[in-house]
C-alpha cells in the first residue's frame, strides 16, 4: 500500500473538518460527547486553564477551544512492556502507522518513535500533557516497592501515567500490559503490574487487548474516535471495543465446520493437521478468546495463528498467562494438585475414589452380616432340630398319630 | 440347659398363605401347657404380650412331637384354631427348620423361593427362620396335605453389629406417603438429563473420537448433535430446576417447601447428624430414625441442589459467549469475566464429576437402605411410600400409627 | 570549567526503558553511567509452568526480538528433552530467524536511527530532483528514489512543519551544528523512512506464514505448528512457497538497493563517528546471524542450515586474525552495579550457579540522579574470562572475516575501501551501524539463495514433516533434565537455560545481547561497553541541553532493555549444571 500524503492541508481542525465534510453541527455533537467526559473528569476542567472559569464547559465552549487547536494531540506512553505493541502498530496495513503520526494525529510524545530523547522528550510530554489530548499507553504500571520496577525520566510508571491521564480526553490502553499487565502480573507478578484501568478510576479507558493487539484494530480504535465526534466505541464488560471484540474466534474461525463434524488434530502434523481441521483437542483457546483474528487477521491479511497450524493461546483475555495455560491441554489444570492434575485425571480420581469407598463399605457391611447371620445359628435349639429334645413325648401313639400326618 | 438360653426375640412373622402375621404367631406359638421349650416359652410370652386379645393356641398334652437331629421340624396338633375366614378347625402344626419343613410340605418351588429370600433377609438382622407348615384335621380325622404358612423370625442371640439396629418387634409395616408424585416426576427427569448431560458434555470436555480423515467426504455433524442435544438438555434441566424452585416457594408439601432444605433447626438434628454421620462410619449401630431425610442426607441433597445451581449457572454463562451483542446473554456471561472461561469450562467438568460421584453414593446408599434398613430406598423414589413400623417415632414426624 | 552532569532519560528510539549519566566537561564525556530502569522478572514467571508453553511467555520478554527468545527457548527444551525437530522445521525457524533479523536492522537504522543522522525538517527546503540526482550518485537503485515520490513526500513534511504540530519531531535537535546531510540527502533519507515502514510491513509476512502472527508468531517444542502438504489447501503449499519467494526477493532488493547504500553514504559524510565510541575490542559470536545451537557449541550441532563456515570463537584485545575458542563455562555475570545480591559477595557467578536476589538500592521515585550509589541499573554485567566483550553484528562480521567468510570480506573491503576506514575501526559507532547493514544483506542473501531454495527442494523432494512428536508428551521425558540453546540473533549472542523437573521448569534463564553492551560496572572497575563508549574524555557532548551525539553512540549499540533485564532464580535453590557432552 504505498504511503499517501493526505497531511493536513489547512490551518486549524475547523477548517480541516469543514473540508472533510464535517458540518459545525457534527462538531458540536462530538464537543458535547467532550463535555461528557469533561464533567466526569473535573480534574481536566481544573487543569485547563481555557475551561478553569466554569467547572463543566459547555459543548460550544468546547468546539471554539477545540477548532482552533490544529490536529488532536496524542500522547503515546511506553510503559513496562515489551515494544510489541508498538510494533504491532508499525505493521498495521489499515490506517497506516505514518498516517498516525503524519495526517491524523499529532503524535507529540512517543519513546520508541519520537525524535527527541531526555530533557527535549519530557518537555514534549509535559506540553502536551497540559493540554487536552488523546492519551494511548502501551505496557503496565508496577506498583510493588514504591514504583521502582520501572522508571522514566526519575518518575514511577504510575507518575507518568497519572500526569498523562489528568488532561487527556479519550484513553486507549493498548496490549495485555496496559490492559490488566499480561506477562509481568503472571504469578507470582514479581513487581506488582497492574492495568491502566486499575489506576485510573474516574474516566473511562478503552482496553485494546492483544498480546500485541492486532495492528489494524489499534490504529482503527484511534480512527473511530476521529470519525464519530470523539465519542467512544460500544465496549465489552471488560473495556474492549465491541467492533473487535465481539466475538470468539471460535465462532468465526473457518476450521469451525471440523469443529463441528468431530475432526480434531491429535498430534501436531499429523493428516487431521494437514487437512486444516479443529485444533481444540490440541488445545486451542479459541473457544475462549473474544478477537477478530479470523476476520481482520494478521500482517496485511497474511494468516493468523489457527491459520498457521498453531493453537489460539487467547492472548486478547485477562490472565491468559495463567487463565489459559498449560497452552496445549483442553482445559486448565486443577489448582493445587501439581503439575498433572488434568481434570480429567482428577475427576476420574474422583469417581474412582468414591467407587472404592463404596466397594468398601459394601465389604464391610457385608463382613458385619455374615457375622450376624453365624451368629443367628450360634445357638443350638430344640425347635429347629438342633439338638435332642430334652424331654421324650409321653405317647408314642400320638407322636406315630402325628408323624404319619406328615408323610 | 434352658437357664443357659439368652432370652429369645421374636421378631417378624412372615406368611405366604392364608394367615394375618398374627394368626401366623399364634400358629408357631401353639404348645403344650408348661413347656419348658425356650422358643415356645419366648413365643408364647410374646403373643400373650402383643396381642392379649389372641388365646395362645393348645396343644394336648402327648399329642406333639419334638424335633430331632434327623427330624429337624416339630408336629403337634392344635385344637380349635381361629383360621382364615374365621374357620375354626383342628390343625397338625410342623414348625422347624425352613429347609426341613419346606421338604416335609413338599412346598412349591415358588413359595420356597419366596421364603429363602425373606429368611435370608431374617438372617441378616441376625434373626432365625422359624418355619410353620399346617395341615387340615379332615371330619373322618385323616390328615390333609400341609401347606407352608411361613416362618417368624426369631433372634436367638443378643444382637450385634447391624441386628441391633432394627429391633425385632412383631409390628406390622405401614407405608407413608412422603414424596409427591411431582417430586418423584423430577427426581427421575433429573436422572436422564443429567444422564445425558454427562454423556455430551463428556464428548465436549474430551472429544476422544470422531470421523477419520476421508478427502472429499461430507463432514458429518458429530459435535454439532452432541451440542445441540447438551444444550436442549441443559434447557430442560433448567426447567426442572426452575420447577422445583417454585416447588420450593408454592408448594404446601413441607417436604418440598425452602425450610426442609436446612435441616439443622434444632440442636438435636445436629446431634442426630453426629450420630447418622456416626453410623454410616460403623461407629454407631443405629441410625436415628426420619420419616424424610436424615440431615446428613438433607445436607447432602441440598449440596446436590446447590452444584446443580452452580453447573446450570455456569453452563449457560459459557452457551451466552457466543452473543454478546445481547444485553441478556452479556449479563449471562458475568462470571466468564471473573475468573475466566477456561476455569468456568475447568469448573463446569469438575462438578460433572462431583455429581458423578454422588450419584455412585447415591445409589449405594439407596440399596443398601432397602435392603438393610427396609425402609424403602430406591422404591420410594417410585411410588412414593416409606415403610415404617408401626409405632416408631421418626424424628421428624409424629409417632407411626 | 567544572564538569557538569547530564542526564539522558527517557533515552527514546530504543526498546525499553533506557537512563544515560554523563559527566561531561569542555565538550567531552568524562564519566557515564548506562542505567536501565525497567524490572519485570519473567524468568521467576516461568518457574513451574510446562517447558512446552515456555517460548510464550519468554518471547514477551521483547516485542522488537520477537521470535528471538521464542526460539531460544524451543530449541533449549528440545535439547533439555532430547527432541529433534525435523530437517523442514528447523529450515522456517531459519527463514523466520533471517526475516526477523533484517526487518530489526532496517528498522532499527531507518526508524530508531536515522533520526540522529538526519535533519528531518531540512527535508522541506530540498530540490526533489536533486535528491533524484543524490540517490543516483550514492548508487541506490531502489524502485522508489522517484521525482514524484520525493516531491509528495516533500510536501508532507513541509505540511508538517508549517502547521506547526511537529508529531514525532517535536522537540528534535534540529539546529544542531552536529547535522551534516545536505537538504536532499535528508529528503531521500525521510522518503526511505516512509519506505522501510511499508517494506517492513511487508516482508515479515514470511513470520506470518509460519507464525501466524507479528509481532509474537508461535512456535512449537519438537518443530513447527505449521504442516506442510504441497496437495492440501490448508496446509503450506505453493501458493504460500510462491509468496514468501516474492517476500524474500524483496527483502533482498531494500537491503541491497536502499539499505546498504543509505548506510554507506550517511556513514560517508559522518566518518569521523568511525572514530567515535569505541569499547573494549574483545568480540563474541558462535557464527553468523541466525546460527543456532542446542547445547554446548564445541560438542553439539548446529540446528539451523545458517553456518557459512562459521565458527564460535572470540577475538580479543583487538587482535582481528587470532579466533580463540568459545566455552560457555567461562560466562559470568556481576552484580557490582545493579540492583541484585548474591550470596558469595560481590564476585562474577556462572550461569550454573544460580542465587541472586533483588536488592534495590537507589533512591525512591521521583529522583534526579543515581550514579552516586554503587548500584545504579537493574542490568547485570556479564563477562567472559573476566573481559568485556561487545557482541552483535560488529562481533559477528570482525569474527567471519577473521574466518575468511568471502562475502563478508568483500563487502567489508568494499565499504573500507569506499569510505576510508581499517578494520579496527569497525569498533566505533559508525562502525556498528555499517556491520548491522552488511550482515543485513549476507543475511538476505543467505535467506534468498540458501535457505529458501532448500526448504522448497525439500518439499519438492517429499521432505515434509515439520513435527516429532516422540517426545511431545511429558511421561517421555526424563525425570530431571537440564537444556541451554546458543543463538545468535539481531543484537548478538542469545543464550537461553534451564532446567527441568517432574515435567515442570524448575531454573530458567536468558543471558541477553543487551546485558552484555548495557551492564554496568563490575567488581574489578570495568565499565560496560555503553559506558566505555562514552567516557574517558574521548566522546564529543557540544551541547549539553541537546545531547545529540551521545544518542547517536547508544543507538548505535540498538539498545533492548527489556531483554537486557533478567534475573537467575531469585528464588535461590539448588544449581544448576551445565549440560556438555
Amino acid at each position: 500500500m504505498p504511503f499517501e500524503s493526505r497531511g493536513w492541508q489547512d490551518e486549524t481542525l475547523g477548517e480541516n473538518l469543514e473540508r472533510a465534510g464535517v458540518s459545525r453541527r457534527d462538531f458540536l455533537t462530538f464537543c458535547t460527547g467532550l463535555a461528557a467526559i469533561f464533567a466526569a473528569g473535573s480534574p481536566l476542567a481544573q487543569a485547563v486553564p481555557a475551561f478553569a472559569a466554569q467547572p463543566s464547559p459547555t459543548p460550544a465552549q468546547i468546539a471554539d477551544a477545540l477548532a482552533a487547536v490544529k490536529k488532536p494531540s496524542v500522547v503515546w506512553l511506553q510503559l513496562q512492556e515489551c515494544t510489541g505493541c508498538m510494533e504491532s502498530t508499525l505493521r498495521s496495513g489499515g490506517t497506516t502507522v505514518e498516517e498516525v503520526v503524519l495526517s491524523l494525529l499529532s503524535v507529540n510524545y512517543n519513546e520508541l518513535v519520537m525524535a527527541a530523547a531526555g530533557e527535549a522528550a519530557e518537555k514534549a510530554l509535559h506540553d502536551t500533557n497540559a493540554e487536552p489530548h488523546i492519551l494511548v499507553v502501551n505496557g503496565s504500571v508496577p506498583l510493588a516497592d514504591g514504583g521502582i520496577y520501572c522508571t522514566i525520566g526519575g518518575k514511577s510508571a504510575e507518575q507518568v501515567l497519572r500526569e498523562s491521564a489528568k488532561n487527556a480526553t479519550a484513553i486507549l490502553a493498548v496490549g495485555a500490559c496496559a490492559v490488566y499487565g499480561s506477562v509481568q502480573a503472571a504469578r507470582p507478578n514479581p513487581t506488582g503490574a497492574v492495568g491502566v484501568d486499575e489506576i485510573i478510576r474516574d474516566k473511562p479507558v478503552i482496553n485494546v487487548a492483544g498480546c500485541p493487539p492486532i495492528g489494524e484494530v489499534i490504529t482503527a480504535t484511534i480512527a473511530y474516535l476521529l470519525t464519530h465526534d470523539g465519542a467512544l466505541p460500544k465496549l465489552d464488560a471488560e473495556g474492549r471495543p465491541l467492533f473487535a471484540y465481539g466475538q470468539r474466534i471460535h465462532d468465526s474461525c473457518p476450521r469451525r465446520p471440523h469443529f463441528d463434524a468431530g475432526q480434531y488434530v491429535r498430534t501436531f502434523d499429523d493428516k487431521g493437521a494437514r487437512e486444516g481441521w479443529c485444533l481444540y483437542d490440541v488445545g486451542c483457546k479459541g473457544p475462549s478468546t473474544f478477537s477478530p483474528c479470523p476476520i481482520v487477521q494478521w500482517n496485511l491479511k497474511t494468516s493468523w495463528p489457527i491459520g498457521a497450524g498453531h493453537p489460539c493461546i487467547g492472548c486478547t483475555e485477562k490472565d491468559f498467562f495463567d487463565r489459559y495455560t498449560p497452552f496445549y491441554n483442553v482445559l486448565p489444570q486443577v489448582p493445587g494438585l501439581g503439575i498433572e492434575a488434568t481434570a480429567e485425571k482428577v475427576g476420574w480420581g474422583l469417581v474412582g475414589a468414591v467407587t472404592a469407598g463404596v466397594a468398601l463399605h459394601a465389604g464391610i457391611t457385608a463382613v458385619r452380616h455374615a457375622a450376624d447371620r453365624r451368629n443367628a445359628e450360634a445357638q443350638p435349639l430344640a425347635a429347629f432340630g438342633d439338638s435332642e429334645p430334652a424331654q421324650r413325648p409321653a405317647s408314642d401313639q400320638n407322636q406315630s398319630a402325628t408323624e404319619k400326618g406328615a408323610e | 440347659m434352658t437357664t443357659t438360653h439368652p432370652p429369645i426375640q421374636v421378631g417378624d412373622a412372615f406368611s405366604v398363605g392364608k394367615l394375618t402375621p398374627r394368626q401366623l404367631l399364634a400358629l408357631a406359638a401353639s404348645a403344650e401347657p408348661g413347656t419348658t421349650d425356650p422358643v415356645e416359652m419366648a413365643l408364647g410370652d410374646t403373643l400373650r404380650r402383643e396381642y392379649p386379645d389372641l388365646q395362645v393356641p393348645e396343644v394336648l398334652p402327648g399329642e406333639s412331637s419334638p424335633a430331632r437331629r434327623d427330624r429337624r421340624y416339630s408336629v403337634a396338633r392344635v385344637r380349635a384354631f381361629p383360621g382364615s375366614e374365621g374357620a375354626i378347625r383342628d390343625l397338625n402344626v410342623m414348625r422347624g427348620d425352613l429347609e426341613a419343613v419346606m421338604g416335609a410340605a413338599r412346598a412349591p418351588r415358588e413359595i420356597r423361593s419366596v421364603l429363602r429370600r425373606n429368611a435370608q433377609m431374617a438372617s441378616m438382622r441376625g434373626a432365625r427362620p422359624l418355619a410353620v407348615a399346617s395341615a387340615r384335621v379332615q371330619p373322618d380325622g385323616s390328615l390333609g396335605p400341609y401347606r407352608m404358612q411361613g416362618f417368624v423370625a426369631l433372634r436367638t442371640t443378643p444382637a450385634r453389629g447391624f441386628a441391633e439396629e432394627t429391633a425385632l418387634r412383631p409390628g406390622e409395616w405401614v407405608r407413608v406417603n412422603v414424596w409427591s408424585a411431582l417430586l418423584r416426576f423430577q427426581h427421575w427427569l433429573n436422572v436422564v438429563v443429567v444422564f445425558v448431560l454427562s454423556c455430551t458434555g463428556y464428548y465436549i470436555m474430551d472429544p476422544f473420537f470422531g470421523p477419520p480423515a476421508r478427502a472429499g467426504e461430507p463432514t458429518g455433524y458429530l459435535m454439532g448433535w452432541f451440542r445441540l442435544v447438551h444444550f436442549i438438555a441443559a434447557f430442560v434441566w433448567l426447567a426442572v430446576g426452575l420447577t422445583r424452585v417454585i416447588m420450593a416457594f408454592r408448594s404446601r408439601d413441607r417436604y418440598l417447601r425452602w425450610p426442609a432444605l436446612w435441616p439443622l433447626r434444632r440442636k438435636s438434628d445436629l446431634v442426630n447428624l453426629g450420630q447418622t454421620a456416626q453410623y454410616y462410619l460403623f461407629l454407631r449401630k443405629h441410625a436415628p430414625l426420619y420419616l424424610g431425610h436424615n440431615p446428613l442426607q438433607q445436607l447432602t441433597y441440598t449440596g446436590v441442589y446447590l452444584l446443580g445451581a452452580v453447573q446450570m449457572a455456569v453452563g449457560f454463562s459459557l452457551y451466552s459467549l457466543y452473543h454478546q451483542d445481547n444485553a441478556f446473554w452479556a449479563l449471562v456471561a458475568t462470571p466468564a469475566h471473573w475468573v475466566g472461561v477456561p476455569n468456568l469450562r475447568l469448573l463446569h467438568t469438575m462438578i460433572m464429576f462431583a455429581l458423578w460421584a454422588f450419584v455412585i453414593a447415591h445409589i449405594y446408599l439407596a440399596v443398601r437402605a432397602d435392603s438393610l434398613e427396609r425402609h424403602g430406598g430406591v422404591s420410594s423414589m417410585v411410588n412414593g411410600g416409606v415403610w415404617l413400623r408401626r409405632g416408631s417415632k421418626p424424628a421428624d414426624a409424629p409417632v407411626i400409627e | 570549567m567544572a564538569s557538569e552532569r547530564v542526564v539522558i532519560d527517557p533515552l527514546t528510539r530504543i526498546e525499553g526503558h533506557l537512563r544515560i549519566e554523563l559527566e561531561a566537561e569542555g565538550g567531552v564525556i568524562s564519566k557515564a553511567w548506562s542505567e536501565t530502569t525497567q524490572f519485570r522478572g519473567i524468568e521467576t514467571i516461568v518457574e513451574g509452568r510446562d517447558p512446552r508453553d515456555a517460548w510464550a511467555f519468554v518471547q514477551r520478554i521483547c516485542g522488537v526480538c520477537t521470535t528471538v527468545h521464542a526460539i531460544a527457548s524451543i530449541v533449549a527444551v528440545e535439547n533439555a528433552i532430547g527432541s529433534n525437530p525435523p530437517e523442514q522445521a528447523r529450515l522456517i525457524r531459519d527463514m523466520v530467524l533471517g526475516t526477523q533479523e533484517v526487518q530489526d536492522h532496517v528498522i532499527h537504522f531507518y526508524h530508531l536511527h536515522a533520526l540522529d543522522w538526519v535533519n528531518v525538517p531540512s527535508a522541506a527546503q530540498a530540490d526533489p530532483a536533486k535528491a533524484v540526482a543524490f540517490a543516483q550518485a550514492i548508487g541506490s537503485k531502489w524502485h522508489g528514489n522517484q521525482l514524484d515520490r520525493f516531491t509528495s513526500v516533500k510536501e508532507t513534511v513541509a505540511g508538517v512543519v508549517a502547521s506547526g504540530q511537529l508529531s514525532i519531531f517535536t522537540g528534535g535537535y534540529w539546529d544542531h551544528p552536529a547535522y551534516k546531510l545536505p537538504p536532499e540527502a535528508n529528503l531521500m533519507a525521510v522518503s526511505h523512512y516512509l519506505d522501510a515502514l511499508e517494506f517492513q510491513r511487508s516482508m515479515i509476512r514470511v513470520n506470518t506464514v509460519f507464525g501466524g502472527k507479528n509481532p509474537h508468531p508461535n512456535f512449537l517444542v519438537g518443530g513447527m505448528a505449521c504442516s506442510i502438504d504441497p496437495n492440501a489447501s490448508e496446509s503450506i503449499n505453493q501458493v504460500q512457497v510462491d509468496q514468501i519467494k516474492g517476500w524474500v526477493d524483496e527483502t533482498l532488493a531494500f537491503v541491497r538497493d536502499c539499505y546498504l547504500p543509505d548506510v554507506l553514504a550517511v556513514m560517508g559524510v559522518y566518518k569521523e563517528y568511525f572514530d567515535i565510541g569505541a569499547a573494549q575490542p574483545n568480540f563474541l559470536a558462535v557464527g553468523l546471524a541466525g546460527a543456532t545451537y542446542a547445547g554446548d557449541p564445541a560438542t553439539s550441532r548446529t540446528t539451523s542450515a545458517i553456518t557459512g563456515g562459521v565458527k564460535p570463537g572470540l577475538l580479543l584485545d583487538g587482535d582481528y586474525a587470532t579466533v580463540y575458542p568459545f566455552d560457555p563455562k567461562k560466562i559470568s555475570e556481576y552484580v557490582t552495579s545493579a540492583w541484585y545480591e548474591y550470596g558469595a559477595g560481590d564476585v562474577g557467578v556462572t550461569p550454573d550457579r544460580g542465587e541472586t536476589k533483588v536488592k534495590y538500592t537507589g533512591p525512591q521515585p521521583p529522583y534526579t540522579w543515581l550514579a552516586d550509589n554503587p548500584k545504579y541499573t537493574w542490568c547485570k554485567a556479564p563477562r567472559y574470562d573476566d573481559k568485556v566483550v561487545q557482541v552483535g553484528p560488529v562481533a559477528r562480521v570482525l569474527l567471519a572475516y577473521a574466518q575468511g567468510h568471502a562475502r563478508t570480506k568483500e563487502l567489508v573491503d568494499q565499504a573500507m575501501a569506499a569510505i576510508g576506514f581499517t578494520l579496527p575501526q569497525l569498533n566505533s559507532t559508525a562502525g556498528r551501524i555499517l556491520a548491522r547493514a552488511i550482515e543485513a544483506l549476507t543475511s538476505a542473501e543467505i535467506l534468498a539463495n540458501e535457505t529458501f531454495p532448500t526448504f522448497v527442494k525439500n518439499i519438492k523432494g517429499g521432505n515434509i514433516d515439520v513435527f516429532d512428536a516422540t517426545k511431545w508428551e511429558p511421561s517421555s521425558w526424563a525425570p530431571s533434565q537440564s537444556g541451554f540453546s546458543i543463538v545468535e540473533v539481531a543484537r548478538g549472542n542469545l543464550s537461553h537455560w534451564l532446567t527441568i523437573e517432574g515435567g515442570k521448569i524448575k531454573h530458567y534463564q536468558a543471558v541477553v545481547p543487551t546485558t552484555w553492551l548495557a551492564g554496568g560496572r563490575d567488581a574489578k572497575g570495568q565499565q560496560g561497553p555503553y559506558e566505555e563508549s562514552l567516557a574517558n574524555g574521548k566522546h564529543p557532548l557540544v551541547r549539553n541541553d541537546a545531547p545529540l551525539e551521545p544518542l547517536r553512540t547508544i543507538h548505535s549499540f540498538d539498545p533492548c532493555m527489556s531483554c537486557a533485564v533478567h534475573v537467575l532464580d531469585p528464588a535461590g535453590g539448588e544449581g544448576f549444571t551445565v549440560v556438555s557432552e
